[in-house]
């Protein structure tokens, strides 16, 4: 008796299986007939869909990495301008540069949210294929990464409450300082003398502990900190920056094909003005 | 009815009813018991014998009627009730002894904490009392490691560590195995012959036979009859009550 | 293989002294699981306290309903939603420091499960032991406290053991105030490094062997309560 059971169940087991496997197949088959019955469409179709395959033969000929033609980007989507959640979409400068890097390699893009300080372990362990976060090129990082061209320049800026009495970054020694976990403002933080950092899993966090008088300066990318001084009063920006620096794409380390057509995606949308039209679309927003 | 006495009632109940929910369990009940009173309660189960008892000591808080112990009426809320279930051991069917306490703690905790004496006087009086049951060499044991008798001669004794002017017994040979029936009621037999005053729900005729002053019969949640245990017995009167003889004995 | 290990852990936790990270993290996980469970023992006992004398009595109603609320809220909502609002809300104003924080709001979660767990474990006492306590006289407090209690606590020793377990596990989310605990350290090594093997599994071990380390200590102590008993 209790061998039938087994038996049934291991019988039961299997065809799951088998029946998932099949219907696995079917799907992808309906999906490429899908795909053709489009194409036949599409001589009907309206210019968009022409300029779609025309892309995609474009991508033929740029990337032999198009197989699933698929670009997954990592981002950590806490950090305004560059990245934030908007009506449930994941938007900013970094956002619409990658869209703009992967329509010019013509590729789809895909985009995951994730702490910042999993960005780079993500790229590194290919389970992303670049990070777009408002990275900073640091040296530290490029042990695990390759950058690509920068394309912003940004820099690390102190927010204070108002009226305090820290006036520039030398002020910060003994302060008590909020950041970012992982991002370079948190970095730079350990080097200032006699302050105790505490680290935040978002710069929100950082900021609402600063109005609440619970730390004493947060430092934090340039951008993102006029949002958070725009949206709680009685912040203020100290006009000296901590650091200067600038942003780029991170892509595993030797993937030297990726690398290049991202640079020369950068070139061209830096060349075209495109570029400057997405930053200035979100900074001028404000 | 009952047996004429000079002195005042121990305990005077009166009227006493008792429900649960629609359920009428005790009906009008009203007795005197007096000190050195031994008063066996017996009936067929479900007749109220135990609620009765458990209503002594407000176990059970009575609905109606009246409970005067020591001149107290201690069916008022307002009475102390504490205070005065020190005056009253009660023994259990299931013995209840304290599973986490060696038999010396059983013993000495209550007196050592309500009454205020010392340890050592605690212990002292425990350890006679353990002698005169038998189980002095027990007193470090934990309960666990006694026989259903020795448990309940235990019990016996906590309740007696007391100095309690009455004890309650609630079915105490019940839960026992037969051969160890005896040990437990050779105790209270010696307690009877001391004239504590005892009431005594059981289903031990022999014992109610040999040892009661007073044997009273309860069915349907009144006393039916009552008698000194001779005639009790030998002549019983009430219908009810002589079936119920001609089945247990 | 064995260099790049070696490398590795020299990367992680000996440059720039980033072993410290760990037991800087290591002290505040510790400081805030002890007081926690404190806090939960407390707490715990007070609300099991008044739970069952309502349900046996139908005493303290009004405290009863308090407690009943507290259950529901702490249980219905995850511990860092509960952290936040402690950190965020409840001390936006006064700041008394962001481990008391972070120890209030374990305490808090805790006690609401102790609570539980006391509770249950009266309730596994037979009546009959509360009604021999109170036939000798013993009023309910004392009949709680001398006969009731001693035995619900070696009942639910191993609950409670796990609920220790499971809160030293759960203030790994104490990051989210910017907190440093133990996990918190390995995050800023990972954040360093970008290497996620050694500092995860650092992390990992460290509390594994707290959880075995206090097991071992709630086995030793339940055999010695179970010898007394026998």
């Amino acid at each position: 008796m209790k061998k039938n059971m087994l038996v049934m169940a291991a019988a039961v087991c299997m065809t799951a299986v088998l029946s998932a496997c099949s219907s696995g197949s079917t799907e992808t088959t309906a999906a490429a007939a899908d795909t053709s019955a489009e194409a036949a469409e599409d001589t009907t179709a309206a210019e968009s869909a022409k300029e779609e395959s025309a892309e995609a033969a474009d991508a033929g000929e740029e990337s032999t990495e198009a197989a699933g033609g698929t670009l997954i980007m990592v981002t950590n989507a806490e950090f305004p301008p560059y990245e934030y959640h908007e009506n449930n979409e994941i938007v900013g400068i970094d956002v619409d540069i990658a869209k703009a890097i992967a329509e010019h390699m013509g590729m789809e893009l895909e985009i995951q949210d994730m702490a910042f300080d999993s960005l780079i372990p993500a790229v590194d362990s290919g389970k992303a294929d670049f990070a777009a976060a408002g990275m900073t090129v640091d040296p530290d990082r490029q042990q695990f990464v390759d950058f690509t061209d920068t394309y912003a320049e940004a820099a690390q800026v102190i927010i204070v409450k108002e009226g305090s009495e820290i006036a520039t970054p030398d002020d910060l020694a003994g302060k008590t300082i909020g950041v970012q976990t992982g991002t370079t403002g948190d970095m730079y933080a350990d080097d200032i003398q006699d302050a105790e950092v505490q680290r935040f899993n978002k710069g929100m966090d950082a900021v609402m502990a600063l109005t609440q008088d619970k730390i004493d300066a947060v430092i934090i990318d340039r951008e993102p900190a006029k949002v958070f001084v725009e949206e709680n009063e009685g912040l203020t920006i100290l006009d000296e920056a901590f650091t200067e620096e600038e942003y780029a794409i991170a892509v595993k380390k030797g993937n030297t094909e990726l690398l290049n057509s991202m640079n020369e995606a950068i070139k061209e949308l830096k060349d075209s003005g495109e570029l400057q039209a997405i930053v200035d679309k979100y900074i001028a927003a404000e | 009815m009952s047996i004429n006495h000079k002195e005042k009632p121990l305990i005077q109940v009166r009227n006493l009813g008792k429900k649960f929910g629609d359920l009428e369990v005790l009906k009008d009940i009203s007795v005197d018991i007096y000190k050195g009173d031994v008063v066996c309660v017996i009936g067929p189960s479900g007749s109220g014998k135990s609620t009765f008892l458990r209503c002594l000591n407000r176990l059970e808080d009575p609905t109606s009627g009246h409970i005067l112990f020591e001149d107290v009426d201690i069916v008022d809320k307002k009475t102390d009730i504490d205070k005065h279930r020190q005056k009253m051991g009660m023994v259990f069917q299931q013995f209840n002894l304290f599973p986490h306490m060696t038999i010396l703690k059983n013993l000495t905790l209550a007196p050592m904490k309500l009454q205020g004496r010392s340890q050592a006087d605690a212990e002292k009086q425990a350890m006679e009392l353990l002698k005169k049951v038998g189980l002095a060499d027990r007193a470090q044991a934990y309960p666990n490691q006694l026989s259903g008798g020795q448990k309940q001669r235990i019990a016996i004794v906590r309740a007696l560590c007391m100095n309690p002017d009455v004890m309650l017994f609630d079915e105490p040979t019940s839960a026992l195995d037969p051969e160890m029936v005896g040990e437990v009621l050779n105790v209270m037999r010696e307690l009877a012959e001391e004239k504590m005053t005892m009431v005594v729900v059981t289903h031990e005729m022999g014992f109610a036979r040999e040892v009661a002053t007073r044997v009273m019969f309860m069915d349907g949640g009144y006393f039916l009859e009552e008698n000194e245990p001779k005639e009790f017995f030998a002549n019983p009167k009430n219908e009810r009550l002589k079936s119920f003889l001609s089945k247990v004995l | 293989m064995w260099e790049k290990l070696c490398n590795d852990f020299y990367i992680n936790f000996i440059k720039d002294d980033r072993w410290m990270y760990i037991t800087d993290g290591l002290q505040n996980t510790l400081k805030i699981t002890f007081f926690a469970v404190l806090i939960g023992i407390a707490l715990g006992f007070l609300v099991a306290m008044v739970r069952s004398t309502y349900e046996n009595t139908g005493k303290l109603k009004i405290l009863n309903g308090i407690c009943t609320i507290y259950l529901t809220v702490i249980r219905g909502t995850p511990v860092v939603v509960q952290l936040m609002i402690m950190y965020f809300i409840i001390f936006s104003t006064v700041d008394p420091g962001q481990v008391t924080t972070a120890i209030l709001a374990f305490g808090i979660n805790s006690g609401a499960y102790v609570a539980e767990i006391f509770r249950s474990g009266i309730n596994s006492i037979e009546r009959g032991q509360f009604e021999a306590g109170r036939s000798l006289g013993f009023n309910y407090a004392q009949t709680m406290w001398y006969i009731i209690m001693p035995q619900a606590f070696r009942n639910v020793i191993p609950t409670l053991a796990n609920e220790f377990i499971v809160l030293l596990k759960e203030t790994s989310v104490a990051g989210y105030i910017g907190l440093q605990d133990l996990t918190k350290g390995g995050d800023i090594i990972r954040s360093r490094t970008y290497s996620a093997f050694m500092p995860l599994i650092a992390v990992a071990l460290i509390y594994l062997v707290m959880v075995m380390v206090f097991s071992y200590l709630v086995k030793l102590m339940e055999r010695r309560l179970k010898r007394s008993e026998h």
